[in-house]
């Protein structure tokens, strides 16, 4: 019967074809593959600002250091109240938790009523990396205190999520007014110096568990809160009950 | 007419692929941190599955808007669409309070979890869409045509 001969052939050759799409699909996605955890770089080695040793103190007491690699410290590690708050520079709801508590999670530390750390990171976009890279510069370069100073700087300064996002040079620029001058700070800035630790800095909050910022812990528990302004109000009445 | 219906099918179902896939591309550690958010797999597997993900979703696009293997994309369309439906209601029924990363991005977002409906919503269409293109693969301008005889 030639009509089944006819079909058993194109059969074959659908085979064939099907075989060969097949295979050029897994290549692609099999390259893609190493080109993507290629690119992803967390998690590799880093300088770290500041070395641990770079503690630097104010007129009113108050130690301002290098924080568990990634944070920024203030006040005595010892304090009864340990409070943690991760944030991206670009977030404007983490402006908002700054600006209604900069001052009393600062008073507070100085009294020695809370050690603050503040745990910069950065996922939403260059700009927030870019942020957090001239952070590390300034820690690094300068200490804690230009550090918290350009910190609150980034946040009263902070440019629009959605653009234009402002260059490195005003960055440095920025750094300059909070205290931290300097070519060091300049070209760390440029070179993107602390680029890994930042990237790195973002995968290990991932790793805790942070999935979207502001996230603020009060002794290692969560602070909820419906509105910014709740959430503000949880921290600071934590820090007074403690 | 059918044909042409599973054209239109193949275009809506491969674009939001292609392009929910091409957004997160250009950052794989967001995506793996994105992965990593909905608290599902362990850690062991997270990395790859953020990396191989956004390929799938482009690969799985690119080949329902060409027209190539449209019921075995399709098939994987459905496997995809059923597991981010899981993902989402189980982040939903666990108040976690987490952007998809649909498109990449993520955040923390007032009221986060208003959207969950609308994303499980278009998901189940989508899956819904994709079940029509396993049932009647054969779609009119589809390189399938070309590249195989029909037995």
């Amino acid at each position: 019967m030639p009509s089944t001969y006819k079909t058993s052939n194109s059969g074959n050759r659908n085979v064939v074809i099907g075989g060969c799409v097949a295979v050029v699909l897994l290549m692609i996605i099999a390259v893609g593959w190493a080109i993507q955890s290629n690119r992803d770089t967390s998690g590799e080695a880093a300088d770290k600002p500041g070395g641990g040793s770079s503690q630097t103190t104010e007129p009113g007491n108050v130690a301002i250091a290098t924080a568990d690699e990634y944070g920024l410290g203030v006040g005595d590690p010892e304090a009864p109240v340990k409070v943690e708050i991760f944030e991206d520079f670009q977030c404007p709801y983490c402006q908002q938790l700054e600006s209604a508590t900069r001052d009393d999670l600062l008073q507070a530390a100085k009294d020695g009523d809370a050690y603050v750390v503040y745990r910069p990171m950065a996922f939403l976009n260059d700009y927030s990396s870019e942020a957090l890279n001239a952070f590390g510069v300034v820690l690094d370069e300068v200490g804690g205190k230009a550090a918290l100073e350009f910190h609150n700087q980034l946040f009263v300064n902070q440019p629009p999520e959605s653009g234009p996002s402002p260059d490195t040079d005003w960055l440095i620029d920025l750094a300059k007014k909070s205290g931290a001058g300097g070519d060091g700070v300049a070209s760390g800035i440029k070179d993107g110096d602390f680029d890994e630790w930042a990237t790195n800095a973002s995968d290990a909050a991932s790793k805790e568990g942070i999935t979207g910022t502001p996230a603020a812990f009060v002794n290692g528990e969560p602070v909820d809160g419906s509105t910014i302004q709740e959430m503000a109000d949880n921290i600071l009445s934590a820090i007074n009950g403690g | 007419m059918l044909g042409w219906i599973g054209l239109a099918a193949r275009l809506v179902v491969g674009g939001v692929w292609v392009v929910a896939g091409a957004l997160k591309l250009p950052d794989p550690a967001a995506s793996v941190r994105a992965v990593r958010a909905y608290d599902l797999l362990p850690e062991a597997v997270v990395p790859t599955v953020g990396h191989v993900l956004p390929l799938l979703e482009v690969v799985v696009g690119l080949c329902l808007v060409l027209g190539v293997f449209v019921r075995v994309m399709s098939v994987i369309s459905i496997l995809l669409f059923a597991a981010f439906i899981f993902g989402i209601a189980s982040a939903w029924s666990r108040g976690l309070q987490i952007d998809c990363g649909c498109f990449g991005g993520g955040g923390f977002k007032e009221g986060v979890t208003d959207e969950y409906p609308w994303e499980i919503a278009r998901d189940v269409g989508l899956l819904i869409i994709s079940a029509f293109l396993v049932w009647r693969p054969r779609t009119r301008l589809a390189l399938d045509n070309l590249l195989f005889t029909k037995e």
